[in-house]
């Protein structure tokens, strides 16, 4: 018969993994039993995701380093295992290994050197990081996309090696993105330039599949992309590792399932702003598209992640800081400020990208729609929108080239002269310059 | 679970049970538990738990004529004297694949060579004292040559330690106990693999070693254009470079086939090394030490040669790979490779032909 459970004992006995980072929790339970220096030097190493601990790599005395090891492995987070030595060429033993006299490496008798060396190590059995072999950052429209220098300033300075970023620009579009030709024609050159990056990477070594960062109208090229994609011959497919979207205009029912059974994507981040006023438009102005970047998509497919109080630019802002995790400070050079995009940046995004897949679901913030998105009528997606807007636009254009053409009519005469005397000058000026390089040419 | 006992009429004749005995004997202070108890789980017989629990059911079965020789004799054939080698790689060029047929190594066996007494001949169950090719075969299409040796080897008994008193002066006498060890010299060329191997059982250190090659190589020079073989020996500098650039994981291979265990990439006076500690883990394992690795991608890998490494290959059962890890040194200096574990004829094939595919 099993013991009824004690009132009194610990609560984390047992209850840990080897397999997993233990969660913040535990380290406040801890701090509570064994504060101190030792403890935060541990847990600094866990959080850097080690798979070997000894209590010389803690600060000193190593005597109580030793008791805390052992505690962490009575709760389940470590193993503890004597690692076996050879005391001649110090070749690490298996235990057949260590159970013969002599070493399989050097020949020599264990007992000649004063026998097999054992040491306590503490272990556990983490998946390595994910590797992040090349990133492409897609920026959106209306914005030369500044944000996309800054991301890979950080990514460049912060990751430990050289994870180089491709920044794609497309130009300034705005009323561009309401005409599908358009659309077409910059997803069109998007793939044609990741096929070329692809190439290129894989020359240089490059193994790895690219992850992708995109912002707002960026997020619609890349997922209509990658909807197409599914249709070409498997070899020709192109394929991406990550994906971490932002202001993200796709449709919250778009079918990332498909994508993600195709290979052509590991995961997706939809980081959206709960704030977010330009991604509702997007559903009424330009066809296949919705508000996903404010809302989160539907299903499981996506790992939807809610910043509450944020507008459609600002997960991305250079500008506006947080401090002591509030944010919408304007950056002014203090210690302890980081700027809205290093902030989301470290406490997401990177995690996002190194972490394991099966630990992705600790990411912070995580919060799915409650309900299913439900699109708006026929003629509200997009579809009449540019029949109506393009003309209107045209027309404005039209009307400004003739008012003001109606206003510079009256100061004909005044231009020609001033035309007549520069162009004079700009000849004379030229004849003298020919000179000159002649007689220097000599 | 022990098999039923054979009649008494089945029972060998009791030289052969001597003969069995012994050979018994040899074979578990040999052999790898692991393939002892593959032996006695086969026939049958009660396993136990370490060497001594198997030589007394290994005793008890040849006794009651559970074990034959011929049963021995067929399983010494898959299991001994492979792994636990030091092995030497050679391309078999398309010249020298031309060369080697039947006809053409027979004669040579024959005529160049006077070997034809050990032509198609069964590796022998008692090892001569002193090394001495005892086969020569070629089938499937393999040319298979078999030195077999009686060695002794001296283990350290301190139980056995003295000291002793001389006038003023004490001396400590430390106490070896000599055995027999049962090693097996090979070269075998696969054609159908374009691969050959020379794996010599005698420890790199002392002249053993080195006396063994030197014999190898002489017969084999009677038998096909030895230069030609040695033009082909595989690159182990660039195999071990290569090897440990391949399975750092990607994102697209996040769990490679092969572990590094320990690496060293020479770039002209200086090195690196990454190694881990545990002998059953990769250094990136590690995710700090796997971002300094990852830094090194292919195309910067010329200015590198690897020196060596202790490399992993993990079990993949289930698509056609290992059935369990095993773990291989490379030495860029000597073109060698340690194979660690004991292992079967297939393992050991399958490790080689891995490793030239990252020549």
């Amino acid at each position: 018969m099993t013991p009824p459970a004690s009132h009194t004992s610990p609560p984390w006995v047992g209850k840990g993994s080897l397999s997993i980072v233990p969660p913040a929790d535990y380290w406040s339970y801890l701090a509570r039993e064994v504060p101190g220096r030792q403890l935060e030097r541990l847990q600094q190493q866990s959080d850097q995701r080690l798979n070997e601990f000894s209590p010389s790599g803690l600060p000193p005395p190593e005597s109580t380093a030793t008791e805390l090891l052992d505690h962490v492995a009575t709760d389940g987070w470590l193993e503890r295992k004597l690692r076996q030595k050879c005391p001649s060429c110090d070749l690490s033993l298996d235990q057949e290994e260590a159970a013969q006299p002599s070493c399989p490496n050097c020949h020599e008798a264990y007992g000649e050197h004063g026998g097999v060396i054992t040491e306590t190590v503490y272990l556990r059995n983490l998946a390595p990081s994910r590797a992040v072999d090349w990133v492409v950052a897609i920026h959106g429209m209306n914005t030369a996309g500044a944000w996309q220098e800054a991301f890979s300033w950080h990514l460049g300075t912060t990751w430990g090696q050289s994870v180089p970023v491709a920044v794609y620009k497309y130009g300034f579009v705005i009323a561009g993105v309401i005409m599908a030709w358009r659309r077409r024609t910059l997803q069109n050159k998007l793939r044609d330039k990741l096929a070329a990056l692809r190439n290129e990477a894989n020359a240089r070594g490059y193994s790895g599949n690219p992850d992708v960062i995109a912002h707002s109208f960026g997020t619609w090229l890349l997922g209509h992309l990658l909807h197409d994609e599914v249709t070409r011959e498997c070899q020709d497919r192109l394929k991406f590792g990550r994906v971490i979207l932002a202001g993200c205009v796709l449709r919250p029912d778009f079918d990332w399932k498909t994508i993600k059974v195709a290979g052509l994507v590991e995961d997706v981040l939809n980081h959206y702003g709960s704030k977010d006023a330009v991604v509702p438009l997007a559903h009424v102005t330009i066809r296949d598209s919705g508000p996903s970047g404010r809302r989160g998509f539907d299903g499981d497919q996506v790992l939807n992640i809610r910043a509450t109080g944020y507008g459609h630019g600002d997960l991305l802002s250079i500008e506006k800081c947080v401090v002591n995790d509030k944010g919408f400070r304007f950056c002014t050079g203090r210690v302890g400020e980081v700027s809205h995009l290093e902030y989301f940046y470290k406490r997401y995004w990177r995690p996002f990208l190194t972490l394991p897949q099966a630990e992705l679901h600790g990411l912070p913030d995580r919060v799915d729609p409650t309900a299913t998105w439900r699109q708006l009528p026929l003629l509200l997606r997009g579809t009449v929108f540019p029949f109506v807007a393009l003309p209107f636009i045209l027309a404005s254009f039209a009307i400004l080239a003739a008012c003001i053409g109606r206003g510079l009519w009256g100061i004909w005469k005044v231009s020609a002269i001033v035309a007549g005397i520069s162009g004079s000058a700009l000849v004379l000026l030229l004849i003298a310059i020919a000179m000159a390089w002649r007689r220097l040419d000599r | 679970m022990a098999s039923d006992n054979a009649a008494p009429s089945d029972l060998p004749p009791p030289e052969e049970i001597a003969d069995l005995k012994r050979l018994a004997a040899g074979i578990i202070r040999e052999q790898g538990n692991r393939f002892i108890k593959e032996l006695l789980r086969a026939k049958k017989i009660r396993i136990g738990v370490n060497k001594d629990d198997f030589e007394s059911n290994l005793t008890e079965a040849i006794e009651r004529g559970a074990l034959r020789l011929n049963d021995v004799a067929d399983w010494l054939k898959a299991v001994e004297g492979w792994g636990d080698h030091h092995a030497y790689i050679y391309n078999i060029s398309a010249k020298l694949r031309r060369d080697l047929t039947e006809t053409k190594i027979r004669k040579r066996v024959r005529d160049d060579a006077t070997l034809e007494e050990v032509w198609d001949k069964e590796t022998v169950l008692t090892f001569p004292n002193k090394p001495r090719l005892t086969s020569i075969s070629f089938a499937d299409p393999v040319l298979r040559l078999v030195w077999q040796e009686s060695s002794p080897g001296w283990t350290p008994v301190p139980d056995e330690n003295f000291k002793v008193d001389v006038g003023l002066d004490t001396f400590e006498y430390r106490a070896w106990r000599k055995f027999e060890e049962r090693t097996i010299t090979r070269f075998e060329a696969h054609l159908d693999k374009g691969l050959a191997g020379l794996f010599i059982a005698d420890p790199i250190q002392g002249d053993e070693h080195e006396k063994a090659v030197a014999e190898a190589r002489r017969v084999i020079g009677l038998l096909m254009d030895r230069s030609e073989l040695e033009r082909g020996q595989v690159d182990i500098s660039v195999v071990s470079r290569n090897l440990d650039q391949r399975n750092v994981p990607t994102n697209v291979t996040p769990n490679p086939e092969v572990k590094a265990q320990k690496s060293r990439l020479t770039s002209g006076g200086a090195y690196v090394e990454f190694a881990a500690n545990s002998s059953d883990r990769a250094y990136w394992e590690e995710a700090a030490v796997q971002n300094v690795r990852s830094s090194v991608k292919a195309a910067q890998l010329e200015a590198f040669q690897g020196t060596g490494g202790v490399f992993i290959f993990q079990a993949r059962p289930g698509s056609g790979g290992l059935a369990r890890p095993l773990r291989v040194q490379l030495y860029a200096k000597g073109n060698r490779v340690r194979l660690w574990a004991q292992m079967n004829a297939a393992e050991v094939w399958s490790i080689l032909t891995k490793l030239s595919t990252y020549q």
